[in-house]
């Protein structure tokens, strides 16, 4: 069968200037001196965009923490991609703003971590959410698409209303209410992400209600925990089937957490051509199509629909990469995933990750 | 809005994409930031003179709607 991707997410650097509870970065980050210099990238656009891809989503870290944060928007669009940055917007000053406009930048989506600032910054773990604010109202004096992405979990759940009303407020084209997906360090501190059933139905009816009024104004999307779904996510859209995620040293991988899964080789741009990692090499090949499968998937009508979910969260709760992810009310350890949910009642501290890629070399301040 | 080598023309959108078909690749071309809405619908309705213009208005009107509501799209 053939697979064409069509989003590259470009993880062009593991440095950030936050440290959120729930960073989806892998546990181990590459430092600066790996990461793939400014023309590796623009060789790369250039490769994705031959292979059919259209969108590039230019991420971290934080990838404002690059100083060829323009070359690479301008590199992005020379190839004919749609150019979205990812940002927590930390010091993005208004001339900076305007030369990535003026590169050529489609959309920028900002993080944020709740409505109310000292929440917000205790997830940060750093004083972020009055910048933010600021950056919004000058990101919005542009003609680019705007998108406010706020994480949510079970200690902010609360106020999503007071959130949807900040994104009204800040006039954005689209919010995304993404509750935290329990990968990287977020499995860490998933017993205290993990949100109640009672939530997961009130954000539904909140978000339901929000999108009737905005229609036409503004789009929500709304990510749900997938432990309290009855079938699993249709993760990446399938394992190398339509996405591909490059990192700071140019490794590609078939998702964000790919590397939990053990004994595969992950190719990287410097070494081979991207169009044969995407066709050719053995860990994009690993989950496509069917024969992986082992029961209850391999016979279930649903396999087409949702690949038998997320491989990474498989190898994580059972061990085996191959077996049905475990959220599936089919799966034989949905057991596991009950457990989470009954443990998460308990409360620990955060446990908040320490930078590495951070340490040999500062954020430049000058130009960020 | 962009061309696919496989899905022939879209629209990129956040996230998402929009294969246009049709007269959907001219009705984006038209809304470039300067045309009024009645310009847009009266070039439509002359290039396309064989069609019934108020079937024409109709269907720009419904099709732009939709793409205000994926806010692709904002009416001055």
């Amino acid at each position: 069968m053939n697979f064409v991707p069509r989003a590259l997410i470009a993880e062009v650097t593991h440095r950030c200037p936050l440290r959120c509870v729930y960073c989806s970065n892998p546990l181990e980050m590459r430092s600066r001196s790996e990461e793939l210099t400014t023309a590796e990238w623009q060789r790369v656009f250039g490769e994705a965009a031959a292979l059919g891809v259209l969108q590039l989503h230019l991420t971290g870290g934080e990838p404002l923490a690059r100083p060829d944060a323009e070359q690479l928007v301008k590199a992005g669009r020379a190839a004919g991609l749609y150019v979205n940055l990812i940002t927590s917007g930390i010091g993005l000053a208004d001339a900076r703003l305007e030369a990535l406009v003026a590169a050529g930048l489609d959309h920028v989506q900002l993080s944020f971590q709740d409505a109310e600032q000292p929440q917000a910054d205790e997830i940060a773990g750093t004083r972020a959410h009055a910048a933010k604010l600021d950056l919004a109202q000058r990101i919005r004096k542009h003609r680019i698409a705007f998108t406010m992405n706020i994480v949510v979990h079970r200690q902010n759940l609360g106020r999503l209303p007071e959130m949807i009303a900040l994104a009204e407020q800040l006039q954005v084209d689209k919010l995304e209410v993404a509750n935290v997906q329990y990968y990287g360090w977020a499995f860490e501190n998933r017993a205290r992400l993990l949100p109640t059933r009672d939530q997961v139905r009130e954000t539904i009816a909140i978000v339901d209600a929000a999108r009737e009024r905005l229609k036409g104004r503004m789009r929500i999307d709304c990510v749900l925990p997938d432990y309290y779904a009855r079938f699993p996510k249709a993760c990446m859209g399938g394992w190398g089937q339509g996405l591909m995620l490059i990192d700071p040293a140019g490794v590609v991988l078939p998702c964000h957490a790919a590397r939990v899964i053990p004994g595969l080789k992950f190719d990287d741009v410097r070494s081979k051509p991207l169009r044969w990692i995407w066709d050719e090499s053995a860990s994009f090949q690993r989950f496509r199509g069917e024969d992986w499968m082992q029961e209850p998937c391999r016979s279930c009508d649903r396999r087409t629909r949702d690949f038998g979910g997320c491989r990474c969260q498989a190898m994580m709760y059972t061990g085996d990469p191959d077996a049905t992810d475990p959220v599936c009310s089919l799966a034989p350890q949905r057991g596991l995933i009950d457990a989470v949910i009954a443990e998460a009642a308990a409360s620990p501290n955060w446990v908040y990750r320490i930078n590495p890629a951070n340490q040999s070399a500062p954020l430049p301040t000058s130009s960020f | 809005m962009s061309q696919s080598a496989d899905l022939g023309p879209v629209l990129l959108l956040p996230e998402s994409m929009l294969k246009l078909t049709g007269p959907g690749p001219r009705i984006v071309e038209l809304c470039d930031g300067t045309r009024t809405l009645a310009g847009v619908i009266a070039t439509l309705q002359s290039e396309f003179s064989d069609a019934d213009p108020e079937m024409i208005r109709r269907e720009v009107l419904a099709f732009l709607a939709s793409l205000e509501e994926r806010r692709a799209l904002d009416f001055k």
